[in-house]
């Protein structure tokens, strides 16, 4: 029997991804596309040529449904598809403030429904040979983690809203900070306690902060740094990176996410890179309908998002304060 | 100065072997023999005494370390070999004195200054502003010069990014990162080890250096760092008075590779360098080769740092020209470092006024 997936707003770059894989993953049954704004999400359907549905139509068709929302609107669809008992798989960052992550977890389990979070990393096949070797102790006892996940601005331009503070909640520390910090935790286990922040702006004209350097100390007392910037050129070869370099007693690793390309020139466009790895977010996908058949949690939790989101708020707390702020979880 | 042979120099002096071309804004002027003594008789006083052999109208006159410095002295056969630094300055005929000991500088330096010796002072210059100070004082009070042995200044991939960010190529600068891993760190001074500066002030400091010529006077640092085993590693980020940001990677491992790498972003553009990618000779032979000891920075197919350093220490000394890395250049870096030690044992930013000039 097949899984019935639905997406729920196609405000995100990612959705159209999404339906893609949806329309062509054995045991799945994609049932299409809502959006609160009709117009953007008739306009989204067509392009994908999946069907389009009301909010309460959709939700009412499928067993799950992943939410491709703005940042600052999750709460209100996760809040819908758990009141209609769906199981939720919700873009990162699962919310901008506390107050509506913790409204999102506990909303869920209250309706008994799965949460799990669009974090395509720990599915990543280089950072799962990294988590292997990390958990067979290949390094021995972790000392320092550094981190990046850097990125192009113009994807922020495309997509339209993940530099507006009102829809995203913030800029690159919002969007790029979780990341990396959930490979940390997934991999190490340890939990980020402490962060000090050094954020700036270097594009002109953008109303957030691109610049996103953080300093942190692990639950083990391991230092680690994640550069988490908006600050690829736009002519850069890639959109961007992930990288996590652990360094601990025996030894250490290093994993570049999506090291895996082909370098490509063309006159008149230049060089860039095409990536020929497995998609990670095939894996994440993959997950949450396994998840639904098989009747667990998802790989990556509420819970996780929780703490990821409690890091990103400690970093914009740091930059405000000036010092290095104590993650409360 | 005190130069052995005076005259006037002209234009016809000016070298013109290519691998000096990029001093010519400074005078070089070859026929007149500067004579160096050399303190120290560790790796970098060896790699130093290697090239100064190689230069034209420069001598090493003598050498002096505290124990009797036997190995470098076969680089310099003819040179006077003494455990003493200030009986090697009064009883030596000298120009200029190149430091090359890892700590202890204040000491050796202020008497070769008083006595009008030109000094090349390896980084950092000391271990407290104090000290430093102490040196920027002498240099104030005489006709010598001493230029800090910031060696990044001459490395060709440095430059050539700084010139290239200089030249507007990438835009302004919003983001650096720097990266070093060095198996030649180590130092263990006792006071520093009681003061925990290692890495920060012997390693980092050499980027703290290239980033402040680069992007400009440094605000603020925050630094965590680890040591165990010998190993020390020390994570900085740095503030800039610009509002730009640099991340600081310095890994003291005697046990890996020397690595180096850095870029820098602007807002319409990026500068990389990563020494792993860089490779543009390799051999593999079964043939027996000479083992070619540890200088591994200096082969760089024509374009030796060290090299390039000594010629402009060694033309500044004949011209008796500002030296192109200067004293205050060498104790805001060492502000820089200090401004992180703090942080990292404070556990909190550090603005690097907080440092005393």
């Amino acid at each position: 029997m097949s899984v019935t997936i639905g997406i729920a707003s196609t405000a995100h770059v990612h959705t159209g991804g999404f339906a893609s894989r949806l329309t062509t993953m054995d045991g799945v049954d994609f049932v299409g596309v809502t959006d609160d704004d009709p117009a953007r999400g008739r306009d989204a359907a067509r392009e994908y040529g999946a069907p389009f549905h009301d909010p309460a139509d959709l939700l009412a068709a499928v067993d799950g449904a992943i939410v491709c929302s703005t940042n600052t609107t999750h709460r209100g669809w996760v809040q819908r598809a758990a009141d209609r008992g769906v199981d939720v798989l919700c873009e990162k960052p699962l919310a901008t403030t506390i107050e509506d992550a913790r409204a999102i977890v506990d909303a869920c389990d209250e309706a008994d429904v799965r949460l799990g979070l669009c974090m395509p990393l720990p599915f990543s096949a280089p950072a799962r040979r990294a988590k292997e070797a990390y958990d067979a102790g290949k390094i021995g006892d972790l000392r320092v983690a550094v981190g990046t996940n850097r990125a192009w601005l113009r994807d922020r331009h495309r997509t339209g809203w993940s530099a507006d503070p009102k829809r995203a909640g913030g800029g690159a520390v919002m969007d790029h900070t979780v990341h990396i910090v959930n490979l940390v935790r997934w991999i190490t286990g340890e939990e980020v306690v402490e962060v000090n922040a050094e954020l700036s702006t270097m594009h002109e004209g953008l109303d957030v902060e691109d610049v996103n350097v953080l300093s942190m100390r692990l639950s083990d007392g391991s230092i680690f740094t994640l550069d988490g910037s908006w600050n690829r050129p736009d002519d850069w070869d890639y959109w961007g990176d992930a990288t996590l370099n652990l360094i601990g007693t025996d030894g250490e690793l290093t994993v570049d996410c999506f090291d895996q390309t082909l370098k490509r020139t063309r006159d008149g466009t230049g060089i860039d890179k095409v990536y020929w790895g497995s998609d990670p977010n095939d894996g994440s996908l993959r997950d949450f309908v396994d998840a639904i058949e098989s009747q667990r949690p998802p790989l990556v939790s509420g819970e996780d998002g929780l703490r990821e989101l409690a890091v990103v708020l400690a970093a914009y707390e740091s930059h405000e304060r000036g010092q290095p702020v104590r993650v409360d979880y | 100065m005190m130069v052995s042979v005076r005259r006037t120099p002209t234009a016809g002096d000016a070298f013109g072997d290519p691998a000096t071309e990029y001093l010519s804004g400074h005078c070089l002027y070859t026929r007149v023999m500067v004579r160096i003594g050399i303190l120290g008789c560790g790796f970098l006083a060896t790699a130093h005494a290697r090239r100064y052999a190689g230069m034209e109208g420069v001598e090493v006159a003598a050498v002096a370390a505290p124990d009797e410095p036997t190995a470098l002295a076969q680089d310099v056969p003819n040179a006077t070999v003494t455990d003493d630094a200030i009986e090697m300055y009064d009883e030596v005929t000298l120009d200029a004195v190149d430091v090359c000991t890892p700590t202890t500088h204040r000491e050796l330096v202020v008497p070769a200054l008083e006595r009008g010796l030109d000094v090349l002072c390896e980084q950092p210059i000391e271990r407290t502003t104090a000290d430093a100070r102490a040196i920027a004082d002498a240099a104030d009070t005489t006709d010598a010069t001493v230029m800090p042995g910031h060696t990044l200044r001459f490395v060709p991939e440095y430059v050539k990014a700084r010139e290239r960010l200089n030249a507007g190529d990438i835009g302004p600068p919003g983001t650096a990162r720097t990266f070093r891993q060095s198996p030649f760190g180590h130092r263990h001074d006792p006071a520093d080890e009681e003061q925990r500066r290692g890495v920060l002030i012997d390693l980092a400091i050499r980027d703290f250096d290239f980033l402040r010529w680069s992007l400009g006077a440094v605000e603020r640092v925050f630094a965590r760092r680890r040591r165990w085993d010998d190993h020390e590693y020390a994570l900085t980020t740095i503030r800039f008075e610009s509002d730009a940001v640099a991340h600081v990677d310095a890994r003291d491992r005697s046990d890996l590779p020397f690595v180096t790498r850095f870029e820098i972003a602007g807002e319409e553009g990026l500068l990389e360098f990563d020494s792993e990618d860089s490779a543009p000779i390799e051999i593999d032979s079964d043939a027996d080769t000479n083992e070619r000891g540890r200088d591994s920075i200096g082969d760089r197919l024509g374009t030796d740092p060290h090299r390039r350093e000594l010629e402009a220490f060694v033309g500044c000394a004949r011209s008796n020209e500002e030296p192109p890395v200067t004293i205050d250049d060498g104790l805001e870096a060492l502000r820089i470092a200090l401004a992180a030690v703090e942080s990292a044992s404070a556990g909190r930013p550090v603005a690097v006024a907080e440092v005393s000039p």
